[in-house]
């Protein structure tokens, strides 16, 4: 591969490294492991959605000397996780279980078939409690879940005087929009494998947050720091969903193997993955406008109500992506927003890819185009007209100094789809068409990174290590789980240290070797962890300079085609350098640390400042057709412009935008999940509709690069925006096609049928 | 793990006389003709395979289709691509190579058998509106001698059939279309690949003079089988085609199947998408 990449290797759709393992079943998942020594570890869990444990009992007739039981009684601390707000319990605490699957004691046997028979010969006595089972039962006080109101955590954001504009102004507009449940269905379920040694723990699975799961475990155990060490396997997609959970199954795993001695491998399949892990949060959102006569935004309040499920888990930072969003991506002087998420007795809700933001983002979208058309406006041109710029300042008083990308998106979004020629071709089309078409567009924000000083109290540290062999590792604890880090962290060290980009890889992702870099969350591997390895690597760059400067007594040393010159004549290979650092005593590894661009203020009390150093910047568009008959949506066209910053490897940037914009056409269509009393029904394939290539249009992702300042090369946070843009987009383009105001998603047939049925009198 | 008996049959009567053996045995035995439903209902419900399997996928003499004494017939281990591209069932059965089409992806579609599809039972079978309107008739074969049983007296309830645990089913007989003769069969499904049926029907008739005669129409994922919509029949021989059409196609439907509210669909809408693909069928005819 060096012969591609000698000059330059940022902005080159390099192949990624890890594509032909993949492709040819070579690469070993968690799941692939297997000992005749690995106990299987099972989980009891809770049929009822609130409930005492009265009694357990252990069946006489089982035989129980080749089964390892923990209960709440085995945890060697307090039964809480390290992680949220203090209240997520490793096994359902003091008795009392309050979600439909939450854990209640776990077994290992020498095969799953014998942990699967032990959970029988197990009998708990439960009490039942009226469970409340959404979210208003829950403001209301039916069953207290939470402290004493069930409201887990509350942002206000107050900009201006929205409420003295609504009093004094006629035009308001008001509008209640309802988004659903989504499930990650990462393709590889939940696996871990705890091996317990001499007083400590090793644990291998699939996950995001190898630093989270050692957290949880130095918290659980009394091990010496040095003992507990996490490795991450190859991981077949997480979206959020192994940001936080694998550090519970990583825990049960190894409490079981600790008590066993012995390594226990927890391996969850698709039904016990969908019943048992967290979800994206339903949310319920009022938001009232007005707009003054010449089209201005004046005045935007936002009560924002999420379902948080029976604890905290991620919930707080997910609200507050929610709540600084309040007024969506425009610039308004008058914004009040409150955000609740509320305790239920459901499944807890957590990360999922977008974190709160395609929540609210469909409310205010979809709200702006009801608006616009209310007021007889074009909903394209209300929204341009109303959109954030530089200079502006965010609803939570942030001015955006660096370059807003949004304009530059809309334009090369046009230059691909022909907005407003259909739109005006569409808005004409004659009621009794048998399937009538209509276009969508919606434009958003996502700030990268962690909120407010979230960087800040992380200090993602990252390195790069020169070997004796003369080739560079990258040493982060982020990892990949198929979003290409493997392959575009290497391209950024590269690019930095001008050398091949064969002779760059990242060490395996093992907690004995590479540093905390912060959680792989939150879209920030490439932009936060991209910049530390960039420092880094200058580092290593510059001591390298420096150690054959003094070696050879040369001054005139540079890099050229992979190896360095010395003066005129000379050259000196990577491994020859590496033996020059080695023989002067200096270091081959250098790490660097990230911290928050200058000026950077937030005020988290108030929630008010910079809520993100930098911003990314999407507009998207689609063209849907409806069948008028069956009420079935296709999706024609979808283009997704995203302003990305720098696209470190275009194909790899690309691959993100069509498959998040592909997974929040599931969200906007077709998918759901269904409870009867807080039990989920549908828990597997079969009932739980994602789309299928079918299903989708060739997702049309177009780049936009408006560098951000502090970002590598450029680079901004991507994986997560085209989560965000796609599902008010596709709302509005079916609203428009079918003649039917729709508020709320997923738009199935079974749904529009309904509203047809019910609103014939208001159709066009 | 559980110890199961598998037997791979090499031969038609090789398998009969492993049936012949299991049941002088007392041992109860699961058989396999593609897999496709088989593997999935083995993961909800741990004692599906009993105490032996046998696996008859491989029995190449069972996978044709053929015309004779004016019948088409089929055999049971025929997979659902074979019955999609048969160039005898695209002239003269079109229907069920249109449904066999439809069924799951590409995957499924190379395993899974017209056998395994009936013996299955399942209200949702794609095949199975349309066999029930091509007068589906199966053979039922043992190791002392054999059945023929049409496809509405075989299946009686959801996973059940009447077939005897010394029996397999071997081939189904269908009627050829005759020239002239209108068929189609139309479902809506959770989307638009690898997807399940939330309703279905097959439909066939003569048109001549304005008017439907010998009107036969089937109906998938509304009941606990495939239901015969007798009622829909009599209604479209009946009509003119003229206005309120739909509604009395409506009424006539709503007295042949009680469709349910489930995970893919609610009651109304099955109600509603039934009359909308039997009247796109019946205008199809029309043009």
């Amino acid at each position: 591969m060096s012969e591609i990449l000698k000059e330059r290797c940022v902005g080159v759709s390099v192949v990624r490294v890890d594509a032909a393992d993949k492709l040819t079943g070579k690469i070993k998942y968690a799941g692939d492991y297997y000992n005749d020594e690995y106990l299987h570890g099972k989980t009891l869990r809770s049929p009822y959605p609130c409930a005492l444990i009265k009694k357990i009992s252990y069946g006489a007739d089982f035989d129980w000397s080749a089964v390892t039981v923990v209960t709440e009684d085995d945890i060697p601390g307090e039964n809480v996780l390290n992680n949220f707000n203090m209240d997520v319990p490793f096994l359902a605490k003091n008795g009392k279980v309050n979600y439909v699957g939450e854990p209640v004691l776990l077994v290992a046997a020498e095969s799953e078939d014998k942990a699967e028979e032990a959970l029988k010969h197990i009998f708990i006595d439960y009490e039942i409690i009226e469970p409340s089972l959404n979210v208003f039962d829950s403001l209301a006080g039916k069953n207290l879940i939470y402290n004493d109101d069930n409201i887990i955590k509350e942002y206000n954001v107050i900009k201006g005087d929205a409420s003295a504009v609504f009093e004094n102004y006629d035009n308001v507009f008001e509008g209640v929009y309802k988004t659903p449940y989504q499930e990650q269905a990462y393709i590889e379920p939940q696996v871990m494998i705890a091996v317990p040694s001499e007083n400590g723990v090793t644990i291998y699975g699939s996950m995001q947050c190898p630093y989270y799961v050692r957290k949880e475990s130095l918290k659980l155990f009394d091990f010496p720091p040095e003992n507990i060490h996490v490795v991450q396997t190859p991981t077949g997609g997480g979206f959020g969903g192994k940001e936080h959970f694998p550090s519970i199954i990583a825990s049960h795993a190894a409490l079981l193997a600790i008590k066993a001695k012995k390594p226990v491998k927890m391996a969850y399949d698709r039904v016990e993955d969908m019943e048992g892990t967290t979800k994206r949060h339903p949310s319920i959102i009022r938001v009232k406008t007005a707009v003054s006569d010449k089209g201005k935004l004046l005045a935007v309040e936002s009560d924002i109500i999420f379902d948080a499920g029976a604890y905290s888990m991620a919930s707080p930072v997910v609200l507050a992506r929610a709540a600084i969003a309040g007024a969506g991506a425009y610039n308004c002087d008058n914004v009040k927003i409150r955000a609740r998420a509320v305790a239920t007795n459901l499944i807890p809700t957590s990360a999922f890819r977008g974190f709160g933001a395609p929540q609210i983002f469909f409310a205010i979208e979809r709200h702006m185009t009801r608006q616009a058309l209310k007021l007889g406006l074009d909903p394209v041109e209300f929204k341009r007209a109303n959109l954030l710029k530089q200079g502006d300042v965010t609803a939570t008083g942030q001015l955006l100094k660096e370059p807003v990308g949004l304009e530059k998106c809309i334009g090369a979004l046009f230059e691909k789809f022909n907005y407003s020629s259909l739109y005006s071709e569409y808005l004409n089309q004659p009621f009794n068409l048998k399937k009538r078409r209509g276009v969508g567009f919606s434009a958003v924000f996502h700030g990268a990174g962690f909120t407010g000083k979230g960087e800040d109290y992380i200090k993602a540290k990252a390195g790069v290590r020169i070997s004796p062999e003369g080739t560079i590792e990258v040493l982060c604890g982020t990892t990949e789980m198929g979003q290409g880090m493997r392959t575009v962290l290497p391209q950024i060290v590269a690019e930095t240290m001008k050398v091949p980009f064969s002779l760059v890889s990242v060490a395996e992702t093992d907690t004995d070797d590479v540093p905390d870099s912060g959680p792989t969350v939150a879209s920030r591997t490439t932009m936060i962890v991209g910049k530390v390895l960039k420092d880094a690597a200058s580092d290593a760059y510059e001591a390298l300079i420096q150690a054959l400067k003094e070696e050879y007594g040369e001054n005139d040393i540079k890099m050229e085609n992979g190896a360095f010159k010395v003066g005129a004549e000379k050259t000196v290979d990577l491994k020859e350098a590496a033996a020059v650092l080695k023989s002067q005593n200096k270091p081959n590894v250098y790490y660097s640390q990230y911290s928050s661009p200058p000026g950077v203020v937030w005020d988290e009390r108030k929630f008010h400042g910079d809520a993100y150093a930098g911003y990314a910047w999407a507009a998207t568009a689609c063209e849907v057709e409806v069948d008028m008959e069956t009420y079935e949506v296709s999706v024609l066209r979808l283009v997704s412009a995203c302003d990305v910053g720098k696209a470190i490897n275009p194909i790899l940037a690309e691959g993100q935008i069509e498959g998040g914009c592909i997974q929040a056409l599931g969200y906007a269509l077709m998918e759901d999940i269904v409870m009867k009393n807080g039990k989920i029904q549908n828990n597997r394939f079969a009932t739980y509709i994602i789309p299928t290539a079918a299903d989708v249009p060739l997702v049309e992702a177009v780049l936009v690069e408006e560098p951000y300042s502090n970002g590598p090369y450029g680079a901004k946070g991507l994986g997560e925006m085209p989560c965000v843009v796609v599902a008010p987009c596709v709302a509005d383009a079916v609203a428009m096609a079918a003649g039917i105001d729709v508020c709320d998603i997923p738009l199935t047939p079974e749904k529009l049928f309904v509203r047809r049925k019910g609103e014939s009198s208001d159709e066009n | 793990m559980k110890n199961i008996l598998g037997y791979n049959p090499l031969s038609l009567s090789d398998a009969l006389n492993v049936l012949k053996h299991c049941f002088q045995n007392s041992v109860s035995v699961r058989v396999i003709a593609g897999g496709t439903d088989v593997m999935a209902k083995a993961s909800s419900f741990p004692d599906f395979f009993g105490s032996a399997v046998m696996n008859i996928s491989f029995l190449n003499e069972l996978s044709y289709v053929r015309e004779e004494d004016g019948k088409i017939k089929i055999g049971a281990l025929t997979t659902h691509t074979a019955l999609k591209n048969n160039k005898i069932l695209l002239a003269k059965a079109h229907i069920l190579a249109k449904a066999a089409s439809v069924i799951g992806s590409p995957q499924i579609r190379n395993r899974g058998t017209i056998g395994g599809n009936i013996i299955n039972a399942s209200p949702v079978g794609d095949l199975l509106p349309s066999l029930y309107v091509l007068n589906a008739v199966l053979k039922l074969q043992s190791y002392d001698g054999e059945r023929f049983v049409p496809i509405q007296d075989f299946i009686v309830k959801p996973s059940k059939t009447i077939i005897d645990s010394r029996e397999l089913l071997t081939e189904i007989s269908i009627d050829a279309l005759e020239d002239g003769e209108k068929a189609d069969f139309l479902r809506s499904a959770t989307r638009k690949a690898l997807a399940i049926t939330k309703a279905s029907a097959a439909f066939r008739g003569t048109f001549e003079n304005g008017r439907f005669k010998n009107v036969s129409v089937a109906l998938g994922s509304v009941g606990p089988v495939i239901m015969k919509a007798v009622h829909t029949e009599k209604f479209i021989e009946s009509s003119g085609f003229s206005d309120g059409f739909s509604d009395k196609l409506k009424e006539a439907l709503s007295q042949d199947c009680s469709p349910i509210t489930d995970l893919r669909s609610t009651k109304e809408y099955r109600a509603y998408i039934l009359s909308v693909l039997i009247e796109r069928m019946i205008l199809s005819f029309l043009d």
